[in-house]
């Protein structure tokens, strides 16, 4: 178990140096999702006084953010075949996932970070009723969308159209989520509920299925 | 004679098919009642629930040949998965079409979001991707692997999606007391319509089978001439 | 449009959808099945395989 982990922190610390050290994908990101939440900002909150589709709106920003970084952090491995190098480490290939799955969180949660405080404001969503509550959340929800996407990622990487085919695959994949925090959180916020229980079983559902089922599924996938 | 017996299988099944289609058609414009509340528009009903049912079936053969052939590597069970998955959305397609003509005539609106139409419509984006994605990836074994992974994880999200949709605002009929009239001309769909079902899987598995057959052939002979059979993935860096 | 016309609109584009996949299906499968049969021959005129290829 410890050596699982260690292992996993090795992988992850050495994902996290190349991007440090090349800067390629994290900005881009940010960008992204601030340029997605002004376009949808710009058209929706227009003349309205209380966005309460904030939630909404910060889901679209964080599902072509995350397809983006999970396109990034496998496309590393594509380059001078270093995924044959890795999958000759001998280790579980389950690991391989966990750590690029950490990986994309981590990059994920630095992009969450910025996008979230910035369309709270454009949108005027009033987050101090029940921060917990949209931390718990979307927190859930990106765990199951990264679950998910890192699997993909590695499935669609060797293909010619990587990044189109894995936006394509993620969405439909990930609408349960959508659905469920959107409606959540407009039950706390706007109706001014206590957190739905049944709602955050269901992201938290997603979660558990999708991350065994990816985790299971890995071993048979990877392929250099 | 076993092969005349098997040429006659397929005209057989799909004529008794059209004939119970037929009777069933017959059976809801003279033999069926009207609903009390909804009145006509209710014997939508008939055709739309089997064809739901019938989806899911589709949708189960799907799940179970990606899993095959995740486990086995057999061609067969991918070309079942990719048949199942065609006929999945045209049935779906038949439910969401059938919905809104309802929806229309019910509510006076096209769409609503309500959970089941929601539903209907995540579904069909589901497996419609499913197409997409295999009609997009060129080498033949990754993407029969893709597929299968996809169709993996699709199945497993329908129960969410149901799950998560029915925390919307609802304004669907919930459960609908059928009188016994009801009752068999609803028999009497199921019968032909999950027919149709099995039918055009096995007619759409029959095609991919002689597609890819063909194709390898084609495959095999340049190589056999002595020319270079180009790699089919990993060229561009 | 009243009831019964929706109904029968539902009706003829429901069936409509699933029995013209059917027969589409069925034309192909025909139009595969001259093409196995056209496909030997073809085969057998065929100039490159005379002129020096290997089988």
């Amino acid at each position: 178990m410890t050596a699982a982990i260690r292992q996993i922190g090795l992988l992850v610390a050495k994902d996290l140096r190349i991007e440090s050290r090349s800067r390629q994908t994290l900005g881009l990101v940010i960008v992204l999702g601030l340029l997605i939440v002004t376009v949808l900002g710009l058209g929706l909150a227009a003349g309205k006084p209380a966005g309460f589709d904030a939630t909404a709106v910060l889901w679209v920003a964080y599902l072509f953010a995350g397809v983006l970084c999970f396109e990034k952090t496998m496309a590393v491995e594509r380059d001078e075949g270093a995924l044959a190098g890795l999958m000759l480490a001998p280790m579980d290939r389950g690991i391989i996932y966990l750590s690029k799955l950490a990986a994309n969180l981590l990059l994920m949660l630095a992009v969450a970070a910025v996008v979230t405080p910035v369309g709270v404001l454009f949108f005027g969503f009033d987050l101090s009723a029940a921060p917990g509550s949209f931390a718990i959340v979307m927190g859930s929800g990106i765990v199951g969308f990264a679950a998910v996407g890192t699997l993909f990622s590695a499935l669609v990487s060797s293909t010619r159209l990587a990044g189109g085919l894995l936006a394509m695959m993620v969405f439909p994949i990930a609408l349960p989520l959508v659905i469920t925090s959107t409606l959540t959180l407009m039950g706390v916020f706007r109706d001014g509920r206590e957190l739905a229980a049944g709602g955050v079983g269901v992201l938290v559902a997603f979660d558990v299925i999708f991350l065994t089922v990816s985790w299971l599924v890995f071993d048979w996938i990877l392929e250099p | 004679m076993v092969g005349r017996i098997r040429n006659l299988v397929g005209p057989t099944y799909w004529i008794l098919t059209f004939v119970l289609t037929v009777v069933a058609v017959a059976m809801v414009a003279f033999y069926t009642p009207d609903e009390k509340t909804m009145g006509t528009i209710q014997k939508i009903f008939y055709l739309h629930l089997p064809t739901a049912i019938c989806t899911f079936l589709a949708c189960l053969v799907n799940f179970i040949c990606s899993i095959a052939f995740l486990a086995q590597r057999r061609s067969a069970c991918d070309d079942a998965a990719a048949a199942s998955a065609r006929v999945a959305v045209q049935l779906c397609t038949v439910v969401l079409v059938t919905g809104m003509i309802w929806g229309k005539s019910a509510w006076g609106q096209w769409w609503t979001w309500s959970p089941r139409l929601t539903f209907s419509l995540v579904l069909w984006l589901l497996y419609a991707v499913y197409l997409m994605v295999r009609s997009s990836v060129e080498s033949e074994q990754r993407r029969a692997l893709i597929a299968a992974v996809y169709g993996l994880i699709a199945f497993l999200d329908v129960p969410l999606v149901y799950l998560s949709v029915r925390m919307m605002p609802d304004i669907h009929p919930v459960s609908v007391s059928l009188a016994p009239a009801m009752r068999w001309t609803l028999i009497a769909w199921f019968v032909p319509i999950t027919m149709i079902t099995f039918g055009l899987i096995v007619v759409r598995y029959n095609l991919n089978r002689l597609d890819r057959l063909g194709r390898r052939d084609d495959e095999i002979a340049p190589s056999a001439r002595g020319f270079e059979v180009l790699p089919a993935e990993g060229g561009a860096v | 449009m009243n009831d019964s016309q929706y109904t029968i609109l539902a009706y003829a584009v429901g069936l409509g959808l699933l029995w013209g996949y059917a027969g589409v299906l069925w034309i192909s499968a025909r139009r595969r099945r001259c093409e196995a049969f056209v496909e030997p021959v073809v085969e057998k005129v065929d100039p490159w395989g005379d002129l020096g290829g290997t089988p």
